[in-house]
């Protein structure tokens, strides 16, 4: 799947935004698709450092609108058992090392496709060396996650690690309470979660840190009023959401700001009507696809956060979606 | 596999390799430039200029090379494969498997042994190896590229250089006789002031540049722990601290909307606090930590009254500030 951006723009239609925004649902499908047949494009081989990634978001946007059938099943699972490793882990496409961010990728794609068993039928190594790989990042010290091999530590591993391993039912294989201490030593005062202890409150990790004690079962550790209070204040007049004081909105932000909200009961805190028409005017209603906001070139990691995002909020037309 | 279309122009490929690869190394200020521009490599010391046209079938060349050695484990290509990655990294940042190879072969150049094991001139290889990966890492994110100048990758890859070959990562580019000569305390201090004004160069690059600022967190808790057992327990000492306070402060100031600069200097105060807390020094150097923060604080204060700020990264740092105790 390319995950180059374009050839569409955001709002790009008529120059001006109607009353009446429709979700254009199968310009969305029809361009999630095309991705998928740009191998010759000079553009799928630019972004092949990602493409497990890229997969797993023009899937789960598929899943979203409602026509998962819409990618070749087969072809898929073909393609992300070619990126394993004998280690158990993924890399991004063939010949790629192995890292955290694509073995979750893996293992959520071949979930959402029901194909987790094919890893022990032809996999380079099944279901338990994946869930071991994985365990395998878990500082011993820290209860900490690192990417791999090389040691980078950030909470979206953690998040990642604990996802993955509650889709393969092997969570046993970590340390939860040992996490789940990391991640209360990643509070901040204003309410919201860093990168690592002591490091600057950021939406994207406040969605690791909440989603991965979602899985613990421990948001009762979340200070879910300052925190609510922290992420209602990214959403600016225009209704998008932004990732961080004083930032741009970003259509990504609807997913990862709105899902946190939702996981600690507070989604009415922000304007939801004004949020949907942001993700809206995001598209672009001729060629499919959504920017990160009004005026940009499209591309499939914005399209999937802003589906996920209008799904979040009740827009109708879309399959439901589980903030976690 | 299929195998990406390439239409190379005939020396740009090695032109680039050359540009890339300065000799002795040196820091490069790196602009790609838009597509308008005739597929040329500028090159005007220290600038570089690489229009995007040309940039796009360069990276495929070098992806080729790359994926082709790695296939083939030739000793042959080797080199050529190295060289590619440095204009894989520099067509995208965040090419994990690129940045790994070169990781790999700075291992390969310290060799096995501890860095005070080593032989002289095996040490020599090893700090050259480490020296150029530092200064390639450094002309990226401090290059007018925004999406460089952010990059987790690159910024976790400057870390474990340091963490891994700290010895050699803080010596200058003085000789040889001079390193054993100076104190290893200055060795550090300039080391971290050096790095701390690469951070900050990257955070012109990028606004609110969440890596780099998390960077200069990790670096600081680790030059004062493991990096000073390393150097015979030489530490930041608090004159060094004091300054970097003033100096990020006056950073600050002149990016009053960026909140990841106000957020370190959050992190650069506890850390002082924490110093100061430790009953470290003399009562009357401990009354100084506790007026730099006091200033610290009062002078955004200041800031916020004169120019009626209203922005929130400024009123999240004086919340912030009242959590350390300090009346705002």
């Amino acid at each position: 799947m390319s995950l180059v951006s374009g050839p569409g723009r955001g709002g790009a239609s008529t120059g001006h935004v109607p009353d009446e925004i429709k979700l254009v649902v199968e310009k969305h499908v029809e361009y999630i698709q095309t991705l998928d047949t740009r191998q010759d494009e000079l553009e799928y081989w630019l972004t092949e450092h990602l493409r497990l990634n890229g997969v797993y978001w023009g899937l789960t946007a598929l899943h979203l609108l409602g026509h998962p059938e819409a990618l070749p099943r087969l072809a898929t699972i073909d393609f992300v058992l070619s990126s394993q490793h004998e280690s158990g882990g993924f890399g991004a496409a063939p010949g790629h090392d192995a890292h955290m961010l694509y073995t979750v990728s893996a293992v959520q794609i071949l979930g959402t496709v029901d194909a987790l068993e094919e890893l022990d039928r032809r996999g380079k190594a099944g279901r338990e060396k994946v869930g071991q790989y994985i365990a395998d990042l878990q500082s011993q010290e820290t209860g900490s996650f690192a990417g791999d091999e090389w040691g980078e530590t950030d909470t979206r591993f953690l998040y990642g690690a604990l996802n993955a391993l509650s889709l393969l039912h092997m969570l046993h294989l970590v340390d939860i309470p040992k996490a789940v201490t990391y991640i209360q030593n990643c509070a901040n005062f204003d309410g919201g979660y860093g990168v690592s202890p002591g490091a600057e409150s950021h939406a994207g990790q406040i969605f690791t840190c909440v989603g991965a004690l979602a899985i613990a079962g421990r948001l009762d550790l979340v200070d879910r009023d300052r925190l609510g209070g922290w992420l209602s204040e990214r959403q600016l007049p225009n209704g998008g959401l932004s990732g961080r004081p004083e930032k741009l909105e970003d259509v990504c932000y609807s997913w990862w700001v709105a899902s946190s909200l939702a996981m600690i009961d507070r989604l009415h805190w922000i304007d939801r009507d004004k949020l949907s028409q942001f993700i809206l005017q995001c598209q672009d209603s001729e060629k499919g696809g959504i920017a990160d906001r009004p005026g940009d070139m499209v591309d499939v990691f914005h399209t999937v956060f802003g589906l996920a995002g209008l799904s979040l909020i009740g827009f109708p037309g879309l399959v439901a979606v589980d903030p976690i | 596999m299929p195998s990406p279309p390439s239409t190379i122009p005939n020396d740009a490929y090695a032109q680039l390799i050359k540009a890339l690869h300065p000799a002795p190394p040196k820091i490069l200020e790196i602009e790609i430039l838009p597509s308008t521009y005739p597929p040329k490599i500028l090159h005007d010391f220290p600038a570089l200029g690489v229009p995007k046209s040309l940039l796009i079938p360069l990276y495929l060349q070098a992806r080729t090379t790359f994926s082709a050695h790695l296939s083939s484990h030739d000793p042959d290509s080797y080199h050529a494969a190295l060289q590619a990655t440095a204009i894989t990294l520099l067509f995208d940042p965040n090419h994990l498997t690129a940045a790994n190879f070169r990781k790999r072969h700075i291992q390969r150049s310290c060799g096995k042994e501890a860095e005070k094991d080593r032989r002289a001139q095996d040490a020599e290889k090893g700090t050259e190896a480490v020296r150029r990966e530092l200064m390639f890492l450094e002309s990226l994110v401090t290059s007018p590229l925004s999406k460089h100048a952010k990059s987790s990758t690159l910024w976790a890859q400057r870390l474990w250089i340091v963490q891994s070959f700290f010895g050699s990562a803080a010596r200058d580019d003085a000789g040889e006789e001079t390193i054993w000569m100076t104190d290893m305390g200055d060795v550090v201090r300039g080391f971290w002031e050096r790095e701390l004004v690469i951070v900050m160069k990257a955070g012109e690059r990028h606004a609110r540049n969440y890596y780099a600022w998390q960077y200069a967190r990790r670096l600081f808790s680790f030059v004062c722990s493991e990096g000073a057992e390393l150097v015979g327990r030489k530490r930041l000492d608090r004159r060094s601290l004091r300054e970097s306070i003033g100096l990020v402060h006056g950073w600050c100031l002149m990016h009053p909307r960026d909140i990841s600069g106000w957020a370190f200097g959050v992190f650069l105060l506890e850390q002082l606090r924490g110093a100061g807390d430790a009953g470290y020094g003399e009562e009357d150097e401990r009354k100084g930590l506790e007026d730099d923060i006091g200033r610290f604080a009062s002078e955004t204060k200041d800031f916020v009254r004169k120019y009626q700020w209203r922005g929130e990264s400024i009123q999240w740092f004086l919340e912030s500030m009242k959590t350390l105790g300090i009346d705002v």
